[in-house]
This record gives structure tokens, sequence and C-alpha cells, in this order.
């Protein structure tokens, strides 16, 4: 029995729609159309026997000149399909369609098909297929930002690790009281600083496990009065950095700016962006908090003083995870994405801008709610101006000699440290050492310091904004060229894996020093570093003061003695041999008093001594008497062998360029004096006079 | 004048091509994704001096392990614009990778890239340097939002006025 023949009836009854090409871009319709067709290309689409594409179906319209090709070919059974295409309907249903062209019985033959469950089935797959795609590739970046963001968290978490073991290394030098408490609460801050990341990054996980839980749900907070409690609690750390914390007036008379959100996360939000103020607010500039309505929202903004954002720094780099990352310092880079996520989860956004005065503005914007019936808190209405404003003196120098100096020689050495608090430290250990120091705050001003006066070293922090420690030892090394020696470079880095080392030797440096450090590691890293580095040049050493070899007048000493003595040489040069005379003398009266304990004769010693300096201008020297004076009237003379120490010191010092001058000055040559030096006849601290 | 031209929407898979044709055509956007299964046709009408453009907009699947692109619905395009994921790198990738096999099809057709997705700008993993690099290329590059509406308009006129064989 053979099959019937495949006639344009048969395909009717399987449900196409069958037409015959008409020309003109129009087809016939052969026999009755299934009841899909209407619903995709409309009642009225075939008029008058004829069906017209172009007027209905863009689509077919363009398969149209293929169809012809097929049925031009010349083949013997030739067709071509158009491919599946969506046919929206003029009621807004979505057929699944195909087409066909083939040559019927020598008829020009162009078939529909409707294949709607076939399409549904394929979408509904395709459809789980991309959204288990879409999630892997959401996992394996929330995995990838979760390792960068681990590296940071700990970097950063070990940052106050570096500070608190230079506190300590102080600590077992025995300091006058003064200076311990200085020391102790350099440490405090620093416990504090770090506790403060440990919350950031307990606020931040709790957030995003609650938006992964499905909680976060905030009913409603009084925006101006946790913007007025955020304001007194901060304000004393703006007044302890010389800044000044201002609520904007405008936040009094804010009864009833509710908006959505939670009263302990949105104080965590103004504390972030007050947190990240503090940061940026030089001394003497005020920081404002407000609060402002904005159509249905009410803005919160922190507005700053500071130096404003970096040019191709954006809000959107800035509020994501760890958005500072390693370009910034002291802080993991969470606490903007906090209030990013948190704002956000509340219906809110964040953002920030320069201001077109200077300065920056950061806001978050929450939902308005209705206000409330209950008035604000009284009593809590802000000040215009600022809450308050002192500045903080900066602290002293440390005292030179003690103990645990381990470099015989005193070198002068540039630090490059961005985070003030390891500056500080590190010019504590090393002028304790008896190095003269340098600081700047990033790689570029190291190498401009390095281009401007003589160094015997450079201890070079590896992070640092502007320029990192790598490209500034690089730039060093160019200036450097062949030909005016080689100046020795510590790193100074937290990273001490093999390719850390060899990123650090690639960029020029001579050895590393690993943070957190001590001071022993301090010390042995610059002398071993000093050891193995050639030799600088000649005009290099003239200013470094050593306890070995001729003493030279430095050229500021030689200055400064001719200007107060009226540019007579001669008579500088007589009146300094009569100080280096007297001053065994004085000194060991000085050292008397502090042996007996005797405060009156300390503060009488030290005054006459303090008179004698202060004729040369050697206010070094002049103010470490005036300090052991001051431990006399106050009675405090335990803690003046120190306070002794550093002026033994600075004596040595002032001795010495005193006695070059005068040799210098008088044409004798050979050395005068020899500072530092104890003579056989008193105890540490004299010196003899040759 | 009524002058009617066929864009093609290209690109990886949850891109934003359809967003985009929305935002677009009807000033709507949806959170919601929804697979584009073979390929949907939009029509929007722009006005340009005296001549009035009719865009027919062809919203074709995005390419990936599960669905290829159908090169036979280039047919006939006059431009086609390139979508990317700005927050998914390898989007980027594809697309270029998809620029090379348009072009083997149809030939030098004008096209326009649209890096999507701005309003997440900070999810971003294509960076400045990468847009350099396809403006480099000689690429008209834009970053839009179908969400917000950032760039869209832009874009598709960007385009339209590249089938006209001006400079945007």
């Amino acid at each position: 029995m053979s099959s019937p023949p495949l006639t344009p009836a048969v395909l009717t009854r399987l449900g196409y729609a069958v037409f015959e090409d008409a020309g003109a871009g129009a087809l016939s319709p052969v026999g009755e159309l299934p009841h899909w067709f209407a619903r995709a290309f409309g009642p009225d689409a075939v008029t008058g026997g004829r069906f017209v594409p172009g007027d209905t179906s863009p689509f077919l319209e363009n398969f149209l000149p293929q169809a012809e090709a097929v049925w031009s070919s010349g083949e013997p059974l030739p067709r071509g399909e158009s491919g599946g295409w969506i046919e929206r309907g003029p009621g807004g249903e979505e057929l699944a369609l195909e087409a066909e062209a083939l040559l019927l019985e020598g008829r020009r033959i162009l078939l529909i098909l409707n294949p709607q469950e076939r399409f549904e089935e394929t979408r509904r797959v395709l459809q789980l297929a991309r959204n288990d795609k879409l999630s892997h590739e959401r996992l394996l970046r929330e995995i990838q930002t979760k390792e960068v963001l681990l590296h940071c968290i700990v970097h950063d978490l070990s940052q106050p690790l570096t500070a608190l073991r230079g506190c300590l290394s102080l600590l077992g030098m025995g300091l006058p009281a003064e200076k311990l408490r200085e020391v102790v609460e350099i440490a405090d801050r620093q416990t504090r600083r770090q506790e403060a990341m440990i919350r950031d990054v307990l606020n931040v996980f709790a957030s995003e496990m609650a938006a992964l839980q499905g909680g976060g749900a905030a009913a409603g907070v009084d925006v101006a009065q946790s913007a007025r409690e955020v304001v007194q609690e901060y304000s004393a750390a703006f007044v302890s950095q010389g800044a000044a914390l201002a609520a904007d007036p405008r936040l009094a008379k804010g009864c009833g700016w509710r908006a959505t959100g939670e009263p302990e996360r949105l104080r965590r939000l103004f504390a972030n962006f007050l947190e990240n103020a503090l940061r940026y607010s030089p001394a003497g500039t005020t920081v404002t908090v407000g609060v402002e309505e904005d159509g249905d929202f009410l803005r919160a903004y922190v507005d700053d003083q500071g130096p404003g954002l970096p040019e191709g720094v954006t809000a959107a780099n800035l509020f994501r995870l760890f958005g500072k990352g390693k370009e910034s310092t002291g802080k993991a880079g969470l606490g903007l994405y906090f209030c990013k996520i948190t704002a956000e989860r509340w219906g809110g956004s964040v953002g920030c801008e320069n201001r077109a005065g200077g300065g920056t503005r950061f806001w978050f914007r929450l939902p308005r709610l209705p206000a409330a019936r209950e008035p604000a808190s009284p009593g809590t209405a802000p000040a215009a101006a600022p809450v308050s404003q002192t500045r903080i003196e900066p602290v002293a120098a440390a005292a030179a000699g003690g103990a645990t100096v381990r470099d015989a020689r005193s070198l002068r050495i540039l630090l490059a440290d961005d985070v003030e608090i390891n500056r500080q430290i590190a010019e504590e250990l090393l002028a304790r050492a008896g190095h003269r120091v340098t600081s700047v705050e990033d790689g570029r001003a190291a190498v401009a310091a390095v281009q401007r006066e003589p160094f015997d070293l450079v201890l070079m922090d590896v992070e640092m904004p502007v320029m990192n420690g790598l490209e500034a030892a690089q730039a060093i090394r160019a200036w450097e060229g062949a030909s005016a020696g080689r100046l020795p470079i510590l790193a100074v880095t937290g990273h001490d894996t093999p390719a850390d080392r060899e990123r650090i030797r690639s960029a020029g440096m001579d050895g590393q020093l690993v943070k957190p450090f001590d001071s022993e590691a301090l010390y042995r890293e610059i002398a071993a570093v000093c050891a193995t580095a050639p030799p600088r040049p000649a005009e290099q050493e003239v200013s470094t003061t050593s306890g070995t070899g001729p003493a030279r007048c430095g050229a500021s000493m030689r200055e400064q003695l001719l200007a107060r003595f009226g540019g007579d040489a001669r008579l500088a040069a007589s009146l300094a041999r009569l100080f280096l005379k007297d001053a065994p003398r004085l000194q060991a009266d000085v050292r008397g008093a502090v042996d007996r304990r005797d405060s009156e004769g300390l503060a009488r010693a030290a005054h006459a001594l303090k008179g004698a300096v202060g004729h040369f201008g050697a206010e070094a020297a002049r103010e470490a008497a005036a300090r052991l004076e001051r431990i006399g009237r106050e009675g405090d003379v335990h803690h003046a062998g120190e306070a002794f120490e550093q002026l033994s010191a600075r004596l040595s010092t002032l001795c010495e360029e005193l006695s070059a001058f005068a040799n210098e000055s008088s044409g004798r040559s050979g050395r005068v004096a020899t500072a530092g030096q104890p003579s056989k006849r008193s105890r540490g601290g004299s010196w003899g006079i040759g | 004048m009524l002058i009617k031209r066929k864009i093609c929407m290209v690109g990886a898979f949850a891109v934003g091509k359809t967003s985009m044709v929305r935002r677009f055509v009807e000033s709507i956007f949806s959170e919601q994704y929804l697979s584009t299964v073979k390929v949907t046709i939009e029509k929007k009408t722009i006005r340009r001096g005296e001549d009035e453009f009719v865009l027919m907009l062809w919203d074709m699947a995005g390419e990936d392990a599960f669905q290829s692109l159908q090169m036979s619905y280039l047919a006939g395009a006059s431009g086609y614009l390139l979508v990317a994921d700005g927050t998914r790198r390898a989007t980027l990738e594809k697309a270029l990778e998809l620029q090379g096999r348009v072009q083997q099809t149809i030939g030098s057709t004008p096209f326009v890239a649209a890096i999507n997705k701005n309003d997440l700008a900070a999810d971003w993993e294509v960076t400045e340097e990468m847009e350099q690099g396809l403006r480099g290329r000689g690429w008209t590059v834009f970053r839009t939002s179908a969400k917000t509406g950032e760039g869209v308009e832009e874009a598709f006129q960007a385009l339209n006025l590249a089938m006209l064989g001006r400079k945007p």
C-alpha cells in the first residue's frame, strides 16, 4: 500500500498555515488556516485572499527573498527554513513560529508552523540552565572577591601591630613619665583602631548574612536625632586631631525626620562616614553633619574640608567592596561598603562628590517615612559653630642615646611612610639610635627629598599612595645613574614571600624590613644594609656626625656662628674655645646634681648650662638643658637620667662642631675635642678636651 | 521621507539586549531576566529632520553553550548593536568574537558597542583600559544602563547616524 501524497490539504490538517506565492510580496492561503494564525497576525491579516507579510510580519517579509531563492533554485526537492521567531499578536500573545519554503507538485509553497509547546519547553530549560550559569558566575566572582578581601583584612589588621611592637620596644627602654604616657596613648589608639576594623568586618558579615537570610527589615528611625548623637559621640575624636565637628543648625528643627532604617545601623552608617572624614581632615578644618529633604527621601551628609577626591576616584569605586583597597592605608575598605549595602537594603542609596568650595561630601539617602507624633528629644540641639576645636601640640622629639642604641654611626635617614603613627614610632626608634631622620609621606616626596639633600639611607615603605615604594626606588636608581653612587634603600613591607622579595630586589632596593618589626630588627637591618652598601660620595659625608675621624663644622653651624658674632670668625672661635673649656664643668655640675638627686642643684646647674649653650644658638642642646631644669624645678629627679643622656648627646654634637669651627678658624689642624667620649676624670656624659 | 532599517541586537546571553530594546521602544525596564529564544522583532520610529526612520529591532537570542547565534537572522541588516555586560568581563570577550563572526557573515556593516549595566558600575569587571582598547579599534562605545536609561537612546541614535554613513 502506497502512502498518500503530501498535498497542501494534508499539511493543513497537520496544523500548518499553507500559502502559495501570489507574487509582488503577497501570499495566498491554501485551504483553511489554523486558529493560531489570527492570534498571531490579526483577524484581518488575509484580505481578498491575499496575505502581505510586509504589512504585518517583518520577519516573514525578511524571509521572502530567501523563499524566492528556494523556489527558483531549480533543484528537484528544494526547501529552506527560516528559523524560529516570536510573533507578538494584536492581543499581546507571543507565538513561536517557524516558516519553510518548498516546491510541492510544482507549486511555490510557504508553510508556517506554530510549535508552541516545543518552544515553551525549550525556553523553560534554557532559562533554568542560564539561571544556573549566572549563579555559578556570581558565586565564582564572590569567591574571588572574598579571597582578595581576606588578604586586605589581614593586611590592615596587622598594621597596628607594627606600631604596637614599636611602643613595646620603647617601653622596654625605660622612659620618663611624660614620654611613657605618650607611648601608652599611641598604643591605646592602635588597639582601638584594630577594634574598629574588627567591628567593621563583623558588621559587614552580619549584614550580608541578614540579607542571605532575608532579614534586615527596618521600621523607622529619626535621622536627625541619630546625626546629633553621632556628632556628640565623635567630637572628642576630632578635637584630638586638631579638627572640629559641627552639626548643621537645621538638625535642631529636624523633628519628625523619620526614614526607613534601624537605629544601631544608622548610627554605624553616620559613624563610618565620620571616621572616613576624620582620616582626611587636616588640623584646623571643620567637618559638618547635616540632613536635608530630598523629595520622597531624606538625605544625610557629612561635609569635610579635606583635599577632596583624587582625580579618577569615583563614588562607584569608593563604595565597592574594599574599594579603597591597597591604595589606601589603615582600613580594610569595608566601612563605605557597609554604608552602601545598608542604605540600599533600606531602599536608599549612597554617594560622594567634591564640593564646589573644596572638600568632599559623603551622603546617603533613605526613603522618608511619615513624621512620628512625639517630638525629638530636647536638649540635643546642635551648635551652629563647631562643637569644639583644639590644636594638639606636636609630639616632642625623642630623647637620644640609651641602652638599645645599636649603630655606632649617626646616619641621615630618609623615612618614607604614609602612616603617621608608623613614622612617629620609627622616628623615635631611629632618634634613640642617634640617627637624624627626615620623614615624608609618599614615594614621590621621597624621590624629591633624595634629589634635594644628602642621605645615608632610605627606609621605604612599599605600599604608599601617590607613588609606591617600588616605583620610588626605581626613580631614585634612575636618577642616581652611574655616577652619583648608590644610596642604600631598605624596604619596609608587610609581605615576605619570595615573590615580594624579588619585586623589592628588582626595584633596586638593598634589603627589607618586615612589618611588624621591633627595634632590634630595625637596627639590625639598617646595619646590614649599610654594611654592604658601597661608600657614599665624599661630599655627603661632610655633615655626618661621627664618633671617629676628624670633625668638620657643618655649613649651617658656621653660618650661624658668624651671624651671631657679626661675621667675626676670630671672635666666634675665641668664644667657642671658652665654652669648650668651661662646658665639662657645667656638665659635671648637672651630672652631680642628678646623681645626688638634688632637685634645686639640678635646676640651677641646668639653667647655667642652658644659658651657656644659648649663646651659640644650639637649640637642641638648649632644649635638653631646659628639660632638665624643668625636671629639677618639679622635683622629679628620678627620671632625670634619660634626660641627662639626651643632653650629653646634644652637647657632644655641639662641642664637636664648635671645636671643629675653632680649629678651622684658627688654622690649626687636628682634633680639639672628641664629642661624647667620657673623660677618665668623670663618669659617662662628660668629655675630655685635648 | 520614510526610511526602513533593520537593526540586530547581538551579544552574549543576559547582557541586557531585550532590556535595551524595551527601554528604547517602550521606556520600561523589568528586573526579571527572561531568556530570549530565537528572535523577537520590535519597531521604533524616530525622526531626524525631514526624514522618518522606522527601525526594526531584531532582538536576537544571546549566545552561550546552549544556543548559538543564528547568522541567517542577520541577512539584510543595516547595522547592529553589539552589547556586553560591564559586570561580566567574559561577555566583552564574547562580543569581540561575535563581531568577527558577524563581519564575516554580512561584511563591514555599521555597528555600535554598548557596555550595559552601568547602574552597577561598582561591580564592573570591564575597566577603562578595556574600553579604551575597544575605542582603539575604532569602535564607537557607549556605557549604557537599560535600568536607568543612561546612554540607551544615545547608542541607538549613534547607530542610526552610522547607518547614514556619518560619524556619530
